[in-house]
C-alpha cells in the first residue's frame, strides 16, 4: 500500500514473513543514548524473500535516500520545499510589494541571438522583456550569492569533519536549545552532527542547481516568477549560512551566544610595527585557525601580529581573541600599500583580485589557500614546507597556493618571520611632501572624479594638496571605498595616482586608528527570546535592526555608527555582522567610547548585538524565527510560509544594508524578504536593479485577515516597503522607524513606534510626517508628548477613529480558526 | 543620438539616450506647452556650504512662474520650507519612481498624470537608475528632462556636462523664460 505524503510517498504494509535481510549505511549509525531516536543516514536495505499481507517479493532492495531524525514536532507542510513549493507565500508578498524595476543596463547579453535591446518595451531574440530580465539577473545575483555562502560551508565542513569527525556533536551553547532556526525550519532536519550538516548542503546545493537552471535562456518568462525564485534563493542562503556558522561555532569553539564575548582591537594602528605580521583576507577561518595553532604550538602568539580584514577577520577573532582586525573590505589596498603585512593569506570572497599585483609593489608573498581563489599562483599543496618557504624568500616565487590548511598556516608563519627583516622598509604610499609635490601637475580635468563611485571631488582635493593643503585629500579618506578605478590606465593623463596621494595624506593618522569591536558571539539564546519576544511582537520595544552588509557606503563609513548609535540611544536592538559590524566598531561616540564598550552585546532594548561575519546573518533570521517559534509557540518543522506570515506580521525587524556590494549581500535580503522583513539599502544598493515598494495610497493592499474571525481588516502600510533605497542617512533614520511598524503592534506599542518615526522626521526634516494618520489606528496610538501636535495634524487630514480592534494578522486564510477565512 | 558622455564614465547606456539640450529656452518653451508639468527635486539640489548660488531659489521661480506642481525627496523638502515654499507632495526618490510608471497616479487632485517631467537634485547614479527605469517603464508619452548639472543618459532630454556657474546661469534662463508671458 503506499500512501502519499507532502514529502513524497511513505511505504506501509505489513511484513508476515521475511528471509535474510541486508542493511548497508552509507555512514555509521550514532544514536543519542537519551533520545533513542533515529538519525538522519542512507541506507540500502537487501531483502532475498518478502511476503507481507499484500505482497510478496524476490530479490527487494531498497535505497533509502534520507532518514530524517525524529523530533517533538511532526512535519509541517514544506519539508525541504523546492523552487515552486512556496510559489503561492512569495507571490502574496510580491502583490503587496511588487518590483520597482531599475535597469543597470539596457541590454541582455547572455546569450548569442543577442545583444538584445529591451529598454521601452523591446523583447529580446527569445522574448524576454525588460522586467523578466531585471528580475532574471537579481536571481542570478541572488544564487551566486547563495552559492557562494553554501561554497563557503561546504568547504568549511569538509574540513571540520576531517577534523573533528562526521560525529562531532553540534554544540552551541547551553542556552541555544533551538540551535538552527532556519534548518529546521525548512529542511525539517534537526542537526546533532556534524553529518547531519551533509544532509542540509545537500539539499542547499541542489536547490541552487534549479535556481540557475531557471536564469537560462528560455526557462522564466514571468518576472514575479522570477522573484518568486529570488526568495527561494535567500530562503536557501540562510539555511547555508546557518550550517555554516553552527558547525565552526561547535568545532572551533567560538562564542556560543555569549553578550559578553571579547572585545578585540580594530584599525590599522593596532599592529605592532617593530612585529612580524600575518594578513589574512576573506572568509573561511580555516587557514586562520591553522595559523593560530601553529604559531600557539610555537610560543609565537606574542612574537607575531595576526591580522584579518574582512569576514576571515571576524571569525578568527572568534577562535583567537589576541588577534586583530585590520578594518572592512575597503581596507584591503591602503593597508598593502601601508606596508603592514609580511605575508598575506587569501580564502574566499571579497578578496581583491589584484591582490598578487598590489603585495607586490611592498614585496609582500601571497598565499592562497582556496581552490576557489588560486590567483594564478602555482599550486604547491603537495611540496615541503621548506621548499615552499625557500623559494620564497629567495625571490623564486612571489607566492603559492597552499590547499592544505596546516601547511598554509605553518608556511605563513615563517615566511613573516623571515621576510620581516627582508621588506619592512617597502611601502606603496608616498609622504606628504612627494603627494603635494606631484600634485601640482594636475590639469584638473577630473576625469579621476568621473570615474569614481563615490563621486569624489578628487581633483578639487588635489588642486588643494598642489598649494600645500592636504587637507581636502585627508578628508576623502573615510568616504573612499579604495576601488582604485581612479587610477586605472588612462584615466589621469597625467599619471597622477588619487587614491595613493589620499593615503599619501592619511599616513599618519592610519597608523593611529585604533578602536574596539565585540567579537562575534554567535547565536541569540532563547532565554533572550523569552524575554524579549513579547515586547517586540507588542510593539514596545521599538524594533530589532539587522545593521549588516559590505563597506560600500556613499560616504563616510562612520555614518553606519551614525544610523546604529540613535537607535541604541532609542532602546532599539541592534544586531550586526560583517563588515557593518566592523565599521560599528570604528565609530566613536561625543565622549570617546566606542560603540561596543558603550553598549552591552545583549538581545535586549538598546543591545548592540555583534553575531559574527557573514555567515552569522543567519542568527538575525534565526532570532526572529525563534520568536515565532519560541515566545508564540508556532509549528517550526517544516512550517515555512505560517511562520514568515507570523514574522511579517508580528516582529518589527528592518535589515538596513547601508553599504551593500555583493551577490552575497542580495541573497542574504532576499532571505529576509521571503519572511517579510524589510531591507534599506543606500543609495548604492539601487545598483541591485529593483526595489519592492508597497504602495501607502493603496487602500486595498494593506489588509490582513484576523484569524480569530476570519474578516479582512485594514492594517495601514505596516510594513510599508520590503525593499527600499535611501537617499540620505537621515532618511533612513525616518524610514526604519516606519518600517518596524506592524498590524499586531498594541496602542502602547504603536504609540512607542510613532514617537519614533515622529521625532526623527521632526528632527531631520524639520516637520511632521505627512502620512502620520496611516498608522494612527485610534487616539490611544498617539504618544501623550505629542498629543496635541498629532491630533492637530490628524485634523487636516480625512482621519477618523478605528474601532481599536488589534487584528491578528494573517495573509493565511487556513490559519483563521473560525469563521471560514476565504482568500 | 548625442555626443556627450555620461559623466560618470562607466554608467554606459544602452541604444538610446538622452539628447542634449543646450539651450535653456527650448526647456522653457516645452515647459509653457506642456499641460500636466511636474518637477522632481531631490537633495543634490542645495548648494554646498559656502557655494554661492542656490538651484533651490531658481527652481521656486520656475514653479512659481509656470504654476508646476513640485514634488522633493524627504531630505530635500526642508530647503523649500525654509524660503516659504511648500512642496505640493514628499516621496522617497524611488516612490516617485514607482508613481511615475502608474498611469493612474497624479501628484494631487487638481493634477493628471504629468506629461512632462524635469528632474534636478539627482545623485548621479541614483538619477541614472530611477531614470533608466522609466524609460522602460512609464506609460508613452511623458517627456523627462534632466537639468542636473551632469548630463544623464536615460531621459528624452538633458543638460550636458557643465560647470556649477553655467549650470546656474543655464536655470536661471529657464525661470527667466518661463516667468515671460
Amino acid at each position: 500500500m503506499k500512501k502519499k505524503s507532502s514529502a513524497g510517498y511513505d511505504v506501509f504494509f505489513a511484513i508476515t514473513r521475511y528471509n535474510n535481510i541486508k542493511i548497508a549505511y552509507s555512514h555509521d549509525l550514532y544514536v543519542q543514548p537519551d533520545e533513542r531516536k533515529i538519525l538522519q543516514m542512507k541506507a540500502r536495505v537487501k531483502i532475498d524473500e518478502l511476503i507481507g499481507d499484500d505482497i510478496r517479493a524476490h530479490g527487494v532492495e531498497l535505497d533509502i535516500g534520507r532518514i530524517i531524525r525524529g523530533w517533538e514536532e511532526r512535519p509541517g507542510p514544506t519539508r525541504m520545499p523546492g523552487i515552486g513549493d512556496l510559489r503561492e507565500w512569495d507571490h502574496k508578498l510580491l502583490k503587496k510589494y511588487p518590483p520597482h524595476y531599475l535597469p543597470f543596463c539596457d541590454l541582455c547579453c547572455l546569450c548569442t541571438m543577442g545583444k538584445c535591446d529591451l529598454s521601452r518595451g523591446k523583447r529580446g531574440a527569445c522574448g524576454i522583456d525588460m522586467a523578466a530580465q531585471q528580475s532574471r539577473i537579481v536571481l542570478l545575483s541572488a544564487s551566486i550569492g547563495t552559492a557562494t555562502h553554501t561554497g563557503h560551508a561546504r568547504h568549511l565542513l569538509e574540513r571540520l569533519i576531517e577534523t573533528s569527525g562526521r560525529d562531532h556533536h553540534l554544540d552551541i551553547g547551553a542556552s541555544v536549545n533551538l540551535e538552527a532556526p532556519n534548518i529546521r525550519l525548512v529542511t525539517g532536519i534537526k542537526p546533532i552532527t556534524l553529518g547531519d550538516l551533509e544532509d542540509v548542503l545537500d539539499y542547499c546545493e541542489k536547490e541552487i542547481t534549479q535556481l540557475l537552471a531557471c536564469c537560462h535562456t528560455g526557462q522564466e518568462g514571468n518576472n514575479i516568477d522570477f522573484e518568486s525564485k529570488v526568495f527561494h534563493a535567500g530562503m536557501i542562503d540562510h539555511v547555508a549560512m546557518e550550517a555554516a556558522d553552527i558547525a565552526q561555532i561547535s568545532s572551533l569553539n567560538f562564542p556560543k551566544g555569549d553578550p559578553e564575548a571579547a572585545l578585540v582591537d580594530i584599525g590599522i594602528g593596532c599592529l605592532d610595527p617593530g612585529k612580524p605580521s600575518i594578513l589574512v583576507i576573506g572568509h573561511n577561518v580555516a587557514p586562520s585557525v591553522e595559523i593560530t595553532d601553529y604559531m600557539r604550538d610555537h610560543g609565537l602568539e606574542d612574537a607575531i601580529d595576526l591580522a584579518g580584514i574582512c569576514c576571515t577577520a571576524l571569525d578568527l577573532t572568534r577562535y583567537n581573541n589576541q588577534a586583530k582586525i585590520v578594518g572592512p573590505l575597503s581596507h584591503q589596498i591602503r593597508f598593502i600599500r601601508y606596508g603592514g603585512a609580511d605575508v598575506i593569506v587569501i580564502d574566499e570572497q571579497c578578496v581583491r583580485t589584484d591582490v598578487v599585483i598590489e603585495a607586490e609593489k611592498v614585496h609582500a608573498p601571497v598565499i592562497a589557500t582556496s581552490c576557489k581563489n588560486f590567483q594564478g599562483l602555482p599550486d604547491r599543496t603537495r611540496d615541503t614546507v621548506d621548499s615552499i618557504v625557500g623559494d620564497i624568500i629567495s625571490g623564486k616565487s612571489t607566492g603559492a597556493a597552499i590547499l592544505d590548511p596546516v601547511k598554509a598556516g605553518e608556511v605563513a608563519v615563517r615566511l613573516a618571520t623571515a621576510m620581516f627583516p627582508k621588506r619592512r622598509k617597502f611601502r606603496a604610499i608616498p609622504d606628504e611632501a612627494t603627494v603635494a609635490a606631484a600634485a601640482k601637475v594636475c590639469g584638473g580635468c577630473e576625469n579621476c572624479r568621473r570615474v569614481c563611485p563615490n563621486d569624489l571631488p578628487l581633483s578639487e582635493a588635489i588642486a588643494a594638496a598642489g598649494k600645500g593643503n592636504l587637507s581636502l585629500l585627508g578628508e576623502l579618506y573615510e568616504s573612499c571605498i579604495g576601488c582604485t578605478r581612479c587610477e586605472a590606465e588612462g584615466v589621469c593623463a597625467k599619471g597622477l595616482m588619487p587614491h595613493t596621494m589620499i593615503l599619501g595624506a592619511s599616513r599618519i593618522r592610519m597608523g593611529k586608528e585604533k578602536f574596539r569591536v565585540r567579537c562575534g558571539r554567535g547565536p541569540i539564546q532563547d532565554t533572550e527570546i523569552r524575554a524579549v519576544g513579547g515586547p517586540i511582537v507588542m510593539g514596545e520595544v521599538p524594533g530589532v535592526l539587522g545593521m549588516v552588509g559590505c563597506s560600500n557606503n556613499p560616504g563616510s563609513w562612520k555614518d553606519v555608527g551614525f544610523i546604529a548609535e540613535e537607535f541604541l540611544k532609542r532602546r532599539y536592538i541592534v544586531t550586526t555582522s560583517g563588515c557593518a559590524a566592523m565599521q560599528l566598531g570604528m565609530y566613536t561616540t561625543e565622549d570617546g567610547q566606542g560603540l561596543y564598550e558603550a553598549y552591552p552585546g545583549t538581545f535586549d532594548a538598546g543591545g548592540l548585538v555583534n553575531c559574527g561575519s557573514c555567515v552569522s546573518n543567519a542568527h538575525i533570521s534565526g532570532a526572529a524565527i525563534k520568536i515565532a517559534s519560541i515566545f508564540a509557540r508556532r509549528q517550526l518543522n517544516s512550517n515555512y510560509e505560517e511562520i514568515a506570515d507570523y514574522v511579517h506580521n508580528r516582529v518589527g525587524a528592518v535589515g538596513i544594508a547601508w553599504g551593500a556590494m555583493s551577490q552575497k549581500a542580495s541573497s542574504i535580503a532576499a532571505g529576509f524578504w521571503r519572511l517579510g522583513i524589510p531591507v534599506i539599502v543606500g543609495p548604492h544598493g539601487a545598483k541591485y536593479r529593483r526595489m519592492l515598494l508597497g504602495r501607502k495610497d493603496h487602500t486595498e493592499d494593506w489588509e490582513v485577515i484576523d484569524a480569530r474571525t476570519g474578516e479582512r481588516v485594514y492594517a495601514a502600510p505596516t510594513p510599508e516597503h520590503l525593499f527600499a533605497v535611501a537617499e540620505t542617512r537621515e532618511e533612513a533614520m525616518v524610514l526604519i522607524p516606519k518600517l518596524c511598524m506592524r498590524p499586531s503592534d498594541t496602542t502602547k506599542g504603536r504609540s512607542i513606534k510613532l514617537n519614533h518615526y515622529v521625532d526623527l522626521h521632526r528632527k531631520f526634516f524639520g516637520v511632521m510626517p505627512d502620512d502620520m494618520h496611516l498608522f494612527v489606528r485610534t487616539t490611544a496610538d498617539i504618544p501623550v508628548a505629542m498629543k496635541d501636535d498629532i491630533q492637530k495634524a490628524l485634523r487636516q487630514t480625512d482621519w477618523k477613529e478605528g474601532d481599536g480592534r488589534i487584528p491578528d494578522p494573517t495573509l493565511l486564510p487556513r490559519l483563521v480558526r473560525r469563521g471560514g477565512g476565504a482568500e | 543620438m548625442t555626443d556627450e558622455v555620461p559623466w560618470q564614465c562607466y554608467e554606459v547606456p544602452g541604444s538610446t539616450q538622452s539628447t542634449v539640450v543646450t539651450k535653456p529656452a527650448v526647456i522653457a518653451a516645452l515647459l509653457k506647452k506642456a499641460i500636466n508639468p511636474l518637477i522632481v527635486v531631490a537633495h543634490h539640489a542645495g548648494a554646498p556650504a559656502g557655494v554661492a548660488g542656490n538651484p533651490v531659489d531658481t527652481i521656486i521661480r520656475i514653479a512659481d512662474a509656470g504654476k508646476i506642481p513640485v514634488i522633493t525627496t524627504p531630505s530635500t523638502a526642508q530647503a523649500f520650507r525654509k524660503r516659504g515654499f511648500t512642496p505640493t507632495a514628499t516621496l522617497s526618490m524611488m516612490e516617485i519612481g514607482s508613481r511615475l510608471n502608474d498611469p493612474e497616479w497624479s501628484i494631487s487632485d487638481d493634477h493628471q498624470h504629468p506629461d512632462l517631467v524635469l528632474f534636478i537634485g539627482f545623485p548621479y547614479s541614483m538619477g541614472w537608475l530611477l531614470q533608466s527605469g522609466l524609460k522602460s517603464f512609464a506609460p508613452k508619452g511623458i517627456r523627462f528632462i534632466s537639468i542636473d548639472q551632469r548630463y544623464q543618459p536615460h531621459c528624452t532630454l538633458s543638460f550636458p556636462n557643465q560647470s556649477r556657474d553655467e549650470w546656474l546661469t543655464n536655470l536661471n534662463a529657464i525661470a527667466d523664460e518661463v516667468g515671460c508671458a
